[in-house]
């Protein structure tokens, strides 16, 4: 797999997303399994044990789990728990700074809400 | 839990040192079953001729020498990288030098005995030991199964010392620095062929005496001795050597 | 159950290459050895795996010394470019051979991966160029599953295609046979990825041995108009600054504090090799 990890954030956070993404587009479906560490760290050149951080990272936030004898598991219900995670972060990281920043820029609500008619008209919905 | 792992480090070593051996005893056995067979037909045509041929030990020495200087080297650098350690690598190549002495000391004298079967109907070729050739009183007096046995260890010995000769000069080379190599490449010489032999054997010049322990001292346990003497002595100078080497890749 | 090596320095004449190293390399850990030409680290190698002795110090094997021990060398398989190998040897008969030695040497999956990377076991070690001699020696080591692996400069001459398919063949021999592997290379960045603890060596001297992330979080860049950063580095530790015209980016120890860099300046990280070469930078101008 060809990937190239930025060196802005720990390795194992970068494969945490990944697989968080890969969850979220369903190409890991819930209830399936997962590929094994050691498939991880061969495919993304990585040592086992940063790929097994980036693993228990899910399983921590109960998004994977662990089948006895078998592997890692999608938990059922992690598509919506992460969907729902990713739209506390955006929350967060885009509505909060766009209310911030529509205050300095004394953006009123109408105005606000009529720029977000056209941003969805002009960039699809 | 041993710290030595002997047999792995054997199998090596002899399987590398028998390949060249096997090589020289047929190119040996080779040669003298031509002069056997030549020898036959140019006497029958000349007529009364004595050819005594005994090459065999005087090459098989200075063939044990070789593997003497050449062995070590290569299969110590083998040895380190397979996790031996320098005394498994040097206790294996003097047992097998031990074995494949040995070896050669029986192969002469079938070579001989056969080199003589192939020449039987002419008494004027005679095809026999270097011991027969240095000690004729004793093969007449002696019975043939303690010349046989004298035969055997003397030959040994002079092979084994020759091995250990050329297996101490390997290794000084390895080790001396430049200056001291050019010391060694002179005074090493002197001291074999002119002191050793000299303070030894009084007026008796030649590599071959101190080397090879030959000559017409009156017994051949004297040779015997002066050749367990020199393997034990450039034996333990090897050790010395070798038991802090640091080991190197040959220089292309 | 460990590499371990205590109090060892080394010295050729005059030369110290090694100043009393004290290092230990845990158990099954994927570790990398870094350090410019000339720093020590083939010599610590070759001390490790007893090709040399060090002037003082010694080297334990899970608690035994390596010095002129079979056992313990045997746990061991060193590869480096030299050539230990017999002139006249044959790719085969070294792959057979060195199963007479390690008893775990899997020949069949020896002579697959000769295949697979192309190398004929017919041509002698000595005529093979310097690509197809590293690729027989990390078949080798690939293949003799040993506790320990040292491996030194593991993938020189060898083309992107094959060192990728090297990096990945070690990651699955890694997890199906779990052993200890430390790797010695200028590549830092295309190892960077795999190795966790990180050993970087300076003159003889050990300056660091952290674990990767550790020591990727243990420094950061500010970087801006000169004078800023030149403010802002006053009673920091530095490790090295470079100036490009009026601007100016300061390599530092440390964690910036988040929201007091000042007005002008951005903050960022460095990759493993950057970092490396920063912190030479800067040992160097002491």
């Amino acid at each position: 797999m060809a990937h190239h990890f930025s060196h802005e954030k720990p390795i194992f956070m970068q494969i945490a997303e990944m697989l968080e993404n890969a969850i979220l587009s369903g190409a890991y479906a819930e209830e399936t399994q997962i590929p094994s560490i050691t498939e991880f760290s061969v495919a993304y050149k990585i040592n086992p044990a940063t790929a097994l951080k980036g693993v228990n990272v899910l399983v921590d936030s109960g998004l994977l789990y662990k089948r006895r004898g078998m592997g890692m598991f999608v938990s059922r219900g992690a598509k919506d728990k992460l969907t729902q995670k990713r739209k506390d972060d955006f929350f967060s990281n885009f509505i909060r700074p766009l209310i911030i920043e529509s205050r300095n820029l004394k953006i009123e609500r109408e105005e606000l809400f009529s720029m977000l008619e056209r941003g969805r008209e002009e960039y699809g919905d | 839990m041993s710290r030595i792992n002997f047999m792995p480090a054997f199998k090596y070593c002899f399987r590398s040192m028998i390949t060249g051996v096997a090589v020289f005893l047929l190119i040996m056995l080779v040669i003298t079953a031509v002069v056997a067979v030549t020898a036959n037909i140019s006497i029958r045509i000349n007529g009364d001729i004595t050819l005594m041929f005994n090459a065999f030990e005087t090459a098989a020495a200075i063939a044990a020498f070789v593997i003497g200087i050449v062995s070590i080297r290569e299969d110590m650098r083998l040895l380190i990288q397979y996790g031996i350690g320098r005394r498994t690598a040097f206790l294996s190549e003097i047992s097998v030098a031990i074995v494949i002495m040995m070896i050669m000391s029986v192969a002469g004298i079938l070579i001989a005995s056969l080199g003589s079967s192939m020449a039987v109907d002419n008494k004027n070729v005679i095809i026999n030991t270097l011991y027969s050739f240095f000690y004729p009183q004793r093969v007449e007096s002696l019975s043939p199964v303690i010349v046989f046995l004298e035969t055997l260890i003397w030959n040994f010995m002079i092979y084994l010392s020759a091995f250990f000769t050329g297996l101490f000069i390997s290794l000084m080379f390895y080790r001396l620095s430049k200056i001291w190599k050019v010391v060694a490449a002179i005074g090493l010489p002197v001291l074999l062929l002119v002191i050793l032999p000299t303070v030894l054997v009084k007026n008796l010049p030649g590599l071959v005496i101190y080397i090879f322990s030959i000559d017409s001292f009156s017994d051949p346990w004297t040779g015997i001795r002066i050749g367990l003497g020199n393997s034990i002595v450039f034996g333990l100078g090897s050790w010395l050597l070798i038991r802090r080497a640091p080991i190197k890749p040959a220089l292309k | 159950m460990a590499i371990e090596i205590r109090n060892v320095s080394k010295s050729f004449g005059s030369t110290k290459a090694l100043d009393n190293i004290n290092v230990k390399f845990d158990e099954g850990g994927i570790s990398g050895l870094f350090g410019n030409n000339g720093a020590g680290k083939t010599t610590l190698f070759n001390i490790i795996a007893n090709r040399i002795y060090p002037s003082s110090g010694e080297v334990f094997v899970d608690g035994e010394s390596v010095a002129d021990n079979d056992h313990a060398l045997g746990k061991i398989f060193m590869l480096c470019d030299a050539n230990l190998y017999p002139d006249d040897m044959r790719v085969k008969r070294a792959f057979k051979s060195t199963s007479l030695f390690y008893k775990d040497f899997d020949l069949q999956y020896a002579l697959e991966l000769a295949e697979r990377f192309g190398l004929k076991t017919n041509k002698k070690i000595a005529s093979l160029s310097t690509g197809y001699a590293s690729i027989f020696r990390i078949i080798i080591a690939l293949s003799v599953n040993v506790p320990y692996l040292l491996l030194d400069e593991p993938v020189l001459g060898l083309d992107a295609q094959n060192r990728d398919l090297f990096y990945k063949l070690l990651l699955e021999k890694y997890g199906k046979h779990p052993c200890t592997i430390i790797i010695s290379t200028h590549l830092i960045q295309e190892v960077s990825a795999l190795i966790d603890q990180t050993v970087i060596i300076r003159n003889g001297n050990i300056i660091k041995n952290q674990s990767r992330d550790e020591l990727l979080s243990s420094g950061y860049t500010v970087s801006g108009p000169a004078a800023l950063v030149d403010e802002y580095t006053i009673g920091r530790p530095v490790i090295s600054a470079q100036s490009l015209g009026g601007l100016k980016t300061a390599c530092l120890s440390g964690k910036p504090e988040a929201d007091d860099l000042p007005e002008g300046l951005e903050a960022g990280s460095f990759d493993l090799q950057e970092y490396f070469i920063q912190l030479m930078n800067g040992e160097g101008s002491k």
